[in-house]
C-alpha cells in the first residue's frame, strides 16, 4: 500500500491494478460466481491494461471496476447471442454479416434478418409502453446518448429522478423479454460452464479452455 | 445509493428492482462498486437479476441504429412534433437555467450552421466557433461560456477574472491561453496551443492542469480522462482546413467529418474500436471522407446522401 497517489502516466493503470486486485476480485467472484471464473477474467484484464499506453487519469478504481464488470457482461451477451442463434434468435453486434456465411448449420440469412426485425420491433414496442417520464428519460440516455445529468437538465428533474426513471424502463424490458423466452434457460451461477473473457467492444472468440 | 442488502428471502420483484437501480448507478462515476459487491455476494439470484437487467439493456445499444430511425420518423409525424417542440423548449430552458443564478447577466448565445463564426470580446480575447456548434456566453464580466461543438479560444489572460468555460461533463478555468474544444454530447476533448489551463469534472480525482502540447480527452461512456500529447501547430487547425489524429478512435473522427465537412459517415458498431492517426484535408467532405477510408483499409459505401463505413473486400 505504498502507492497512494498513482500516477497518470503510462505505468499508472497496471500500478492501479495492482493496488486494487484484491477487490476488484473479490468483486468477479460475486458478479461471476466462480473463482475460476474470476481468474480468468482478472487475466483478461491484465492483459488488455498491459496494452493500454496511456493511463487514466480520471477515478482509476472506478474504471477498474467498469473493466471487470464489462467483461462479466460480454460473456453474458455472447452466451445469450449463442443461445438466441440456437432458438431463432438472432445476433449481430456489427459483425454479422461476416459470420453468416460461416455458420450454415444455424438460422439462414433471411430468417436471421427477420428475428433481428422482431427483436427491433419489440424493443420499440416496449419502449413505447413505457410510462411517459421512464420512456423520454430512457430515449435520451440510452438511445440519443445523452449523459444522465443532460437527462436531468433537458427533463428538468433531479439525477436521481432520472435513475429512477431508468430503472423502471430496465424493468419493464426486461420483463417483456423475460415473457417472450429472450433469456438463456441457464441461468444458475453453477451451471455456467461457458463463461469467458472477450474484450469490450470488440466481438472476439472465446480463448478459454473448456470447463 | 441507499441499497438494501438483499436477501434470498427477498421476493425476485424486490431484487429485480435492487438490480436495476445497480446498473442504472454503475453508467456514473459515483457508482458505489464495494457496496455492489456486498449485494451481489448476498445471494446468487442478485447476480442472475443484475445480469438479466444489463443484457436487457444491452440490447438497446445493438438495435440503436433501428430505434433512432424510429425516432426520426416520430420527429416528423405531425402528432409528435408538438411533445419534440416541447423538449427542445425544455432543452433550451434547462441551458438558461443551468447557469448560477447570481452569475448570469445578459446571455449571448451564438450558434453556427455550416459555416464557422469568428467572436471578438472586449478585452481582445477571440473566438472561432466551428460549424454546427453553440457558444452561450454570460456574467456579468462575460465570465460564463458554455460550449456544445467545437471552438479555438485565444484568451487574455486577466487574474482578477474568473473566466469558466463548461463543456459538457468538464470545465476550465485559470485560463491565459489558446486551446481548443470540442465537445460531443459528453465526450470532450481540450487540446492546449500556447500557455496552461486547468480542467475539472465529476469524473476526475482532481483538477488536471494542462500545457500546451497537451491535449485531455473525456471518453462519455465511460467518463474516464486521458492526457496525450499533442502537436501544438495542430491545434484548431480545422480552421486553416485539414483536422489531425493521433490514435483518435474512428467514430470520433466521424463526428469531426459531420462537423467541419458536413459529410454523415455511419460506423458501424464492429468498427467503432478502429483508431486513426493522421491529416485529413476538410475540403468538400466526400475527399475527406474517401482519404479516411483508404487510409484506414476499409470501404465506404453510399447512403442516403451520406456513406456508411464498412470492412473492405465484401
Amino acid at each position: 500500500m505504498e502507492m497512494r497517489e498513482p500516477d497518470p502516466d503510462r505505468s499508472g493503470l497496471a500500478r492501479l491494478f495492482e493496488l486494487h486486485r484484491g477487490e476488484v476480485r473479490r468483486f468477479l467472484v460475486a458478479r461471476c460466481g466462480s473463482p475460476e471464473d474470476a481468474d480468468d477474467l482478472l487475466q483478461d484484464m491484465w492483459v488488455r491494461i498491459a496494452a493500454t499506453t496511456v493511463g487514466p487519469i480520471g477515478n482509476g478504481r472506478a474504471y477498474l471496476f467498469r473493466i471487470a464488470n464489462n467483461l462479466v457482461l460480454d460473456a453474458a451477451r455472447a452466451r445469450q447471442r449463442a443461445m438466441r442463434r440456437d432458438r431463432g434468435w438472432v445476433e449481430a453486434d456489427g459483425e454479422f454479416d461476416d459470420a453468416i456465411d460461416e455458420r450454415p448449420d444455424r438460422a439462414t440469412p433471411a430468417d436471421e434478418a427477420l428475428a433481428r426485425k422482431q427483436e427491433a420491433a419489440l424493443l420499440e414496442h416496449v419502449i413505447a409502453g413505457l410510462p411517459a417520464g421512464a420512456q423520454r428519460a430512457l430515449r435520451l440516455h440510452r438511445i440519443e446518448e445523452l449523459s444522465q445529468s443532460d437527462v436531468a437538465q433537458v427533463m428538468g428533474i433531479s439525477r436521481s429522478g432520472v435513475e429512477k426513471h431508468l430503472a423502471v424502463a430496465m424493468k419493464h424490458l426486461r420483463r417483456a423479454l423475460h415473457d417472450c423466452g429472450w433469456y438463456a434457460p441457464v441461468a444458475s451461477g453453477d451451471e455456467e460452464t461457458g463463461t469467458a473473457g472477450g474484450s469490450t467492444g470488440k466481438a472476439q472468440p472465446m480463448n478459454r479452455k473448456p470447463a | 445509493m441507499n441499497t438494501d442488502p438483499g436477501t434470498s428471502t427477498s421476493s425476485m420483484r424486490d431484487i429485480v428492482e435492487t438490480a436495476a437501480q445497480w446498473h442504472v448507478a454503475s453508467a456514473c462515476d459515483d457508482m458505489d462498486w464495494d457496496g455492489f459487491t456486498a449485494w451481489l455476494e448476498a445471494d446468487p439470484a442478485h447476480a442472475r437479476a443484475y445480469d438479466e437487467i444489463a443484457l436487457a439493456d444491452g440490447l438497446i445499444d445493438e438495435h440503436r441504429p433501428a430505434l433512432l430511425e424510429t425516432e426520426e420518423a416520430a420527429f416528423v409525424a405531425p402528432s409528435r412534433t408538438r411533445v419534440r417542440l416541447a423538449l427542445a423548449v425544455a432543452a433550451v430552458l434547462a441551458v438558461a437555467i443551468s447557469l448560477p443564478a447570481l452569475l448570469v447577466g445578459k446571455e449571448t448565445v451564438y450558434r453556427t450552421e455550416a459555416a464557422g463564426r469568428h467572436i471578438a470580446l472586449e478585452d481582445g480575447s477571440a473566438i472561432d466557433l466551428a460549424p454546427h456548434s453553440q457558444l452561450s456566453i454570460s456574467g456579468r464580466r462575460h465570465d460564463r461560456m458554455a460550449l456544445s461543438g467545437g471552438a479555438y479560444f485565444a484568451i487574455q489572460h486577466d487574474p482578477a477574472r474568473q473566466l469558466l468555460i463548461t463543456a459538457g461533463p468538464i470545465g476550465l478555468r485559470d485560463i491565459g491561453t489558446r486551446f481548443d474544444v470540442q465537445r460531443d454530447g459528453t465526450s470532450v476533448r481540450v487540446a492546449v496551443s500556447e500557455g496552461r489551463l486547468t480542467a475539472s469534472s465529476d469524473g476526475l480525482d482532481e483538477p488536471i492542469a494542462l500545457d500546451a502540447g497537451k491535449a485531455l480527452r473525456i471518453d462519455g461512456e465511460t467518463a474516464l480522462g486521458f492526457v496525450t500529447p499533442v502537436r501544438p501547430e495542430t491545434v484548431g487547425e480545422w480552421r486553416a482546413g485539414h483536422l489531425s489524429y493521433q490514435n483518435a478512435p474512428l467514430a470520433l473522427v466521424a463526428g469531426d467529418l459531420a462537423r467541419y465537412a458536413g459529410v454523415q459517415i455511419a460506423v458501424p458498431v464492429s468498427l467503432r474500436s478502429r483508431t486513426f492517426s493522421g491529416t485529413l484535408a476538410l475540403g468538400d467532405g466526400r475527399t475527406a471522407a474517401h482519404d479516411l477510408a483508404q487510409l484506414l483499409g476499409l470501404a465506404l459505401r453510399d447512403d442516403r446522401g451520406g456513406f456508411v463505413m464498412e470492412p473492405a473486400g465484401r
